[in-house]
């Protein structure tokens, strides 16, 4: 058989599988793209119980002569090339030529345990971008020592006059059971973590780490491994479980080994420059300059419901963000009126009103965060509705009645109407369904 | 309407069967097969022969509660012979790209003698991918049943393009591997 048929084969997988692989997948928690698309936020600190800190002292398989043979890397462009048979090779083999400048003992790595994890949001920066580094850029942040295959991208965050503030560096290797997250800053790291007594320092090619290892439920954990290099602050975070945690360790101290050894003058964050600057503004507008926004000043609110006041006009555009927004109150109740354009990260929201379990709200009871399925809770939070297809029957499905002591009455609802390529997001609380519906048909008509 | 009913209309030869099949799957089956043709008309004219296909295949066959799975299946095979027989639509060399991953899975790619057969090779298959996580088995689906690009899975799962590429390079050697330790020559 050859591999166009194996390929054809493929349709043999099970169902379910093909099923699963469909599903909306679950959002993973990358640390740089979260930080890219925070707003304005306060700094907030959490704290809790203590511990003791602990030694690891876990014996590393010893370092060997590589292999001679070549693995098949695919090339950018996809395109595979035959070479020899693939080699394993254990997880601190050095490539030819890098010589240590001292002896690695991996038993001196000193983990210290923590269950509190500090975890600093950061402060709002106006205008923070972010971009890929090319590949001249990651070469002035890679480490001199290598471990086979090793794979790098990265990307950089800068404030919003072009300013670098930190760089967001992933590591794969076929020898590595994750990926690596590092994460170069010039202020503090992210993450820090509570001790009973000062933590212990592990120490490299005349750099100090200092390790942790937090796990939050003895199943899952994260070591994390932070020093200075070069001025700047270098976090290194694995992830783990409780299965993996021996190789998980053995993987974390070949990646400080490598990043532990650069040529003099890098990692050089210098040759990391934006290419660019995005377009940044945050401001507070009237009713009639919204209405004359060219981009979405079309699609805003043509009357208020009985009694409401203006709280805030807004418009505002980042690398990531671009809309515009009017709140409105009367008392405790309030109406949200954002629009902004439709992008591919709405899609998974989209939805017909013939799919009713996207959206009906009907079908799951308060607490909905029990009563919606996990792969709906997305959708059933915020679901879009393309505009011709919208009636007033949807509208009461998206709404509902709270009894709540000192809160005003009334209906709630949440949803966004899609209006070609922009969207139209609506969140009110004391509105009638019907004065929303038709403000919706409104913008339809015009 | 529920893949129950929607199989009864095909058993009964009720052509609102079509109808219903479009309404509830329409979408994803001509997103899966824009996703291997590339090309926004030769996915609606995949669509439309998955379902002259579906029609032709019920009865015998009665779907009832894999009705995606079915349609989608036989989407990704009009596709995929749409991309080679068609070489304007410039997917044949993503294919053949992916055919060359394949054949890094086969344990004996010129031994013709022993041939396994489907169900076979079937639960060869599947007995390898029940072993993997969820996370590598869903990209493993992604790229060789749904043959999506690396950046398009990358993008999916949020996960960097080289850590899809190092996960589909151990899962092709450990089907190999699974393969040859089962003792099958395809």
């Amino acid at each position: 058989m050859k591999g166009n048929e194996f390929l054809d084969k493929m349709e043999l997988i099970d169902p379910a599988y093909v099923e699963a692989a469909d599903a909306k997948p679950k959002r993973r928690k990358i640390a740089w793209v979260k930080w890219g698309a925070m707003a304005a936020c306060f700094c907030l600190v959490v704290a809790s119980a203590f511990m003791i800190p602990g030694i690891w002292n876990t014996p590393v398989p010893p370092i060997s002569d590589p292999g001679t043979s070549g693995i098949p890397v695919p090339d950018p462009d996809g395109t595979i090339q035959r070479e020899d048979e693939p080699v394993e090779y254990p997880p601190t083999t050095i490539i030819p030529g890098v010589v240590l400048d001292e002896p690695f003992d991996p038993g001196s790595l000193i983990f210290n345990d923590a269950t509190s994890l500090l975890s600093a949001s950061r402060r709002y920066i106006p205008g923070y971008f972010t971009e890929e580094l090319s590949d001249e850029e990651l070469s002035a942040i890679k480490p001199n020592r290598q471990i086979p295959d090793m794979m790098f991208s990265a990307v950089a965050g800068f404030d919003g006059e072009g300013t670098l503030l930190e760089v967001f560096l992933m590591i794969d290797a076929p020898s590595l059971d994750e990926t690596t997250h590092v994460t170069f800053s010039n202020g503090n790291p992210s993450s820090c973590y509570q001790l009973l007594e000062e933590p212990l320092v592990s120490t490299f090619n005349s750099i100090d780490f200092t390790i942790y290892q937090w796990t939050p439920d003895n199943s899952n954990y994260t070591l994390d491994a932070q020093a200075v290099i070069n001025g700047w602050t270098m976090q290194i975070v694995y992830t783990a479980t409780a299965e993996n945690l021996e190789k998980a360790k053995t993987d974390l101290a070949t990646i400080i080994l490598c990043l532990s050894d650069y040529e003099d003058g890098k990692p050089d964050f210098s040759a990391i420059v934006a290419e660019s600057i995005p377009e940044y503004f945050d401001k507070k507008i009237s009713l009639s300059e919204a209405y004359s926004d060219s981009d979405f000043g079309f699609f805003m609110v043509q009357s208020l419901p009985d009694g409401f006041s203006e709280e805030s006009i807004r418009r505002y555009k980042d690398q990531n963000n671009d809309y515009l927004s009017g709140l409105w109150t009367k008392g405790l109740a309030n109406l949200s009126w954002n629009i902004s354009a439709y992008g591919e990260k709405d899609s998974t929201r989209l939805t017909s009103v013939a799919q009713t379990e996207n959206y009906d709200l009907s079908l799951y009871p308060i607490p909905r965060a029990e009563s919606v399925p996990e792969e709906l809770r997305e959708i059933v939070d915020n679901p879009i509705f393309d505009a011709n297809e919208l009636t007033l029957e949807t509208v009461y499905m998206r709404a509902y009645k709270a009894d709540e002591a000192g809160d005003v009455d009334g209906w709630r609802m949440a949803f966004s109407v899609k209006y070609g390529d922009v969207i139209v997001e609506v969140r009110t609380k004391g509105v009638e369904p019907e004065w929303v519906y038709q403000q919706l048909m409104n913008l339809l008509e015009n | 309407m529920d893949d129950n009913r929607i199989v009864e209309l095909y058993l009964l030869r009720n052509e609102t069967a079509i109808k219903q099949t479009t309404e509830k799957y329409g979408i994803r089956l001509r997103s899966l097969a824009y996703g291997i043709v590339n090309d926004s008309q030769t996915a609606e004219e995949c669509e439309n022969d998955t379902y002259m296909e579906a029609w032709n295949s019920i009865p015998p066959h009665e779907p009832r509660s894999y009705l995606y799975a079915f349609l989608a299946r036989i989407a990704r095979h009009i596709s995929l012979n749409c991309c080679r027989d068609r070489s304007r639509l410039k997917r044949s060399a993503f294919i053949s790209e992916l055919s060359a991953e394949m054949e890094q899975c086969i344990p004996a790619p010129d031994d013709v003698e022993c041939r396994i057969d489907d169900m076979t090779l079937s639960d060869a298959i599947n007995g390898f991918l029940s072993k993997l996580d969820e996370e590598k088995r869903n990209i493993f689906v992604r790229r060789y049943w749904y043959l999506d690009s690396v950046a398009d899975i990358s993008k999916r799962f949020a996960l960097s393009e080289s850590k899809v590429k190092t996960t589909l390079f151990r899962c092709r050697n450990g089907l190999r591997e699974h393969l040859e330790k089962e003792g099958h020559t395809l």
